[in-house]
């Protein structure tokens, strides 16, 4: 991770604002300031950050509404700052074009690899397209559409693969149940939350040693699935 | 308007055959009478004759009243003298003592009738004020006997059935904005067809005016109701202090006005009605009180116990950072530093955790956190549950899963919090070298999650104590092993809200099993379990 990315905070707490700062500084970030939604937006613009940690309940125009307001004209990532128990506003703010979540209250070290791991893909997504996916045992060939566990081939049904290529090419990112079945199935199977399920069930099956203790597909409760390349920090 | 013609048409009829009936039998019965008198032949003896059509005049006072006694008196006379005084089909008497009898008897059928009407009817009044008496006396001993308002209500509604023309009551509650409910209905099982016949407008009139309607003439009842029915509808308020607590409906078997005896009864009842029914809102308003003086209680016991356990976290929060400070004294080394930074941390942890137990205790108590249930894969319930564990608890974690269970009707959210709290729990209670196990059984009617720990198992007498806000077992209170307070109890709360029970046993071996049973899904949700 080269340094000096710039990060904007956007948080109405000043005690929140200035641990961040502190921590952030310790990391080699550059951070940027904001207690409210309009501030914030100002200085996106302006100062064309790296990344955004954005609290969802602000004053002014709310979290929902700024990471709308940043997604009509930049891919910058997002990361939102929940609450405990609000799947609810998780979804709405993945859906909105936010990239990722931490719950508060969160640690320091939690927040700093969520960063790393949202601006490790927003710079690979730059990198020409992928031919693969790797990670650690599981191969992905999206030409030969062939899927491998350790060298051993698996055989999946054409939605288990589609379902399979979709998160990898968006891995480490939590992909909420809407925006699979849009993709994967249609927007008008948006509802249909249990198809979702047990194509994940099987397809766990198929590629995980242990389903009850899943490698790559991760669960995010109420919320949708995260194929994760790395261990979780936690 | 045909309906209202017909309604008139039978009230004709009625008045027809109340008013006029009666004077047409009575001309039948005096020529029975003179029949009989020729059949016997005591035609032939004057002063008998008379003895006869004053019995029949009797006869009709008793069975007809006053009216028809009189009629029938005056009516033998020209017959009397038609048929056997002399000359014999000509209404001329010739002999004057004849005419003397005929007068006599004249006095004495109208003295006779009239007096036999008139005891007649001091009968009838006697005995209907013993039916009312009877009716008033059952309506107050049920009253005062009859705890239970369902059946109170019942049972003086059955009383007014002794009216005479009575057909059906009901008892009405208010219900939304312009609707009633049938809180009580008599005859019971015809509640479906006197729910068509009540009007909403009437009971509205009734409930919001407090006055009643159909017991009077009074023009608003008919202003407020257009019955097009031969029958007479009554809608009575029963109120309390200017209060109105609900509607008495009754429906009488014809239209006419309500005679006094019958109003005082009607009165009456809901008098009887009046005190069953306020003292069904006292006893309501009596357990509402006693379980917010209960939750009350609960909650400053709860708030205390809370107080005491954020307490503690706070307090070495609180004296880490005042060491941190390093104000005087010598400086503190690196490793020092680094576990009081740690004991900072977990204590952070542990109120968060402990705020957030506390606000899902106040959120299922008040309802407001309703599980949503999902069919969810086990594994991806189970996963989710091991993932929020790190990798070195982890291994300490085994799991057996029931290849016959696949899916679990849950809220996914509430039932990985069961799970992770149970976990933790065996985690935390079991010796660090030893593992704890997490284990799905799939009955036939239910769906089991267990989790067993190898700890001490559960202390003797405080086996169901330990779901117990804030209870924690009595070794471990000063002990190094801290709980966090509301876990247990947070997780049997959301189980049965989920309809299931949350049990804990001991172990025959060694530690405790906390078992979980939730109803499995419901057939309809059995959806299929390929792709």
């Amino acid at each position: 991770m080269k340094s000096g990315m710039k990060v904007l905070v956007i948080d109405d707490e000043p005690q929140i604002r200035r641990a961040l700062r502190v921590g952030l500084e310790k990391f080699d970030y550059r951070v940027l300031l904001a207690s409210t939604g309009e501030e914030g937006l100002d200085l996106a613009a302006s100062e064309s950050p790296d990344a955004v940690i954005l609290d969802l309940a602000i004053p002014g125009i709310d979290g929902f509404e700024v990471c709308r307001q940043l997604r009509e004209w930049s891919h910058i990532p997002i990361i939102v700052l929940s609450v405990r128990d609000s799947e609810d506003s998780k979804v709405r703010a993945l859906e909105m074009g936010a990239d990722d979540y931490v719950t508060k209250p969160f640690g320091l070290r939690e927040l700093v690899a969520r960063i790393n791991a949202v601006l490790r893909r927003t710079s690979g997504e730059q990198a020409p397209e992928q031919t693969y996916f790797s990670c650690d045992g599981l191969l992905i060939d999206f030409i030969k559409r062939t899927v491998t566990i350790d060298g051993k081939e698996v055989h999946l049904t054409p939605k288990e693969y589609d379902l399979l290529k979709y998160m990898a090419t968006h891995a480490d990112r939590v992909l909420t149940h809407g925006q699979l079945l849009t993709k994967i199935w249609g927007p008008e199977y948006v509802q249909d939350h249990h198809t979702l399920r047990v194509h994940v069930a099987n397809l766990r099956n198929k590629i995980e040693k242990q389903p009850e203790r899943p490698r790559y597909i991760h669960t995010e409760t109420r919320v949708g699935y995260r194929l994760r390349t790395g261990e979780p920090v936690a | 308007m045909s309906g209202k013609l017909s309604a008139l048409f039978k009230n004709w009829q009625a008045e027809l055959h109340n008013d006029v009936m009666p004077y047409f039998l009575v001309l039948a019965v005096i020529f029975f009478t003179t029949g009989i008198i020729h059949l016997v032949g005591a035609d032939s003896n004057m002063a008998v004759i008379p003895m006869f059509y004053v019995l029949a005049v009797q006869a009709v006072a008793y069975f007809l009243g006053r009216g028809p006694a009189l009629y029938a008196s005056l009516a033998a006379f020209p017959i009397f003298d038609w048929f056997f005084v002399p000359p014999i089909h000509d209404l001329h008497v010739d002999d004057p003592y004849e005419f003397v009898t005929l007068c006599v008897f004249v006095v004495t059928a109208l003295i006779v009738g009239q007096l036999t009407a008139l005891a007649r009817s001091r009968e009838g009044e006697a005995r209907h004020h013993e039916i009312t008496s009877a009716a008033l006396a059952e309506a107050s001993w049920t009253v005062a006997s009859e705890l239970d308002t369902n059946a109170a209500l019942k049972r003086v509604l059955g009383l007014l059935a002794r009216l005479d023309s009575f057909e059906q009551a009901a008892i009405l509650l208010p219900e939304g904005e312009e609707g009633y409910s049938i809180w009580s209905a008599y005859p019971a099982e015809r509640q479906k067809s006197i729910e068509k016949d009540i009007d909403k407008r009437a009971f509205k009139y009734a409930f919001t005016s407090a006055r009643p309607i159909g017991l009077d003439d009074s023009p608003h009842w008919h202003k407020a109701v257009a019955v097009a029915s031969d029958k007479l509808e009554i809608y009575l308020p029963i109120l309390t202090d200017e209060r109105v607590l609900a509607v008495l409906y009754v429906q009488m078997r014809m239209y006419k006005s309500l005679s006094a005896d019958e109003r005082r009864i009607l009165e009456s009842m809901v008098h009887y009605l009046t005190v069953v029914v306020e003292r069904d809102r006292l006893v309501k308003a009596e357990a509402r009180t006693q379980a917010l003086r209960e939750a009350d209680r609960l909650k400053t016991a709860l708030l205390q116990m809370v107080s005491h356990d954020f307490r503690s976290p706070l307090a070495s929060i609180k004296s880490s950072v005042s060491c941190l400070y390093e104000e005087g004294g010598a400086p503190l080394d690196d490793e020092t530093k680094h576990s009081l930074l740690n004991a900072i941390e977990s204590d952070t942890d542990r109120l968060n955790k402990m705020v957030g137990n506390l606000l899902d205790l106040s959120r299922l108590e008040s309802h407001t956190w309703e599980p949503i249930r999902e069919n969810i894969p086990i594994e991806e319930l189970v996963g989710a549950t091991l993932d929020s564990f790190g990798s070195e608890e982890n291994k300490r974690i085994e799991v057996t899963l029931d290849p016959n269970l696949k899916f679990v009707w849950v809220d996914s959210v509430q039932i990985v919090q069961v799970l992770r709290n149970l976990l933790e729990n065996a985690l935390k209670y079991s010796p660090k070298d030893k593992t704890v196990e997490l284990r799905t059984i799939r009955k036939p009617d239910a769906v089991v999650i267990e989790v067993l720990d190898q700890g001490e198992g559960l202390p003797k007498s405080d086996e169901n104590k330990i779901f117990d806000p804030f209870f924690r077992a009595a070794e471990h209170r000063e002990s190094f092993v801290r709980g966090v307070g509301l876990g247990l109890t947070v997780s049997r709360a959301l189980v049965e809200a989920h309809g299931g029970q949350l049990k804990a046993y001991n172990r025959e071996t060694h530690g405790a099993i906390f078992r979980v049973v939730l109803p499995p899904a419901p057939p309809e949700n059995a959806l299929s379990e390929t792709s």
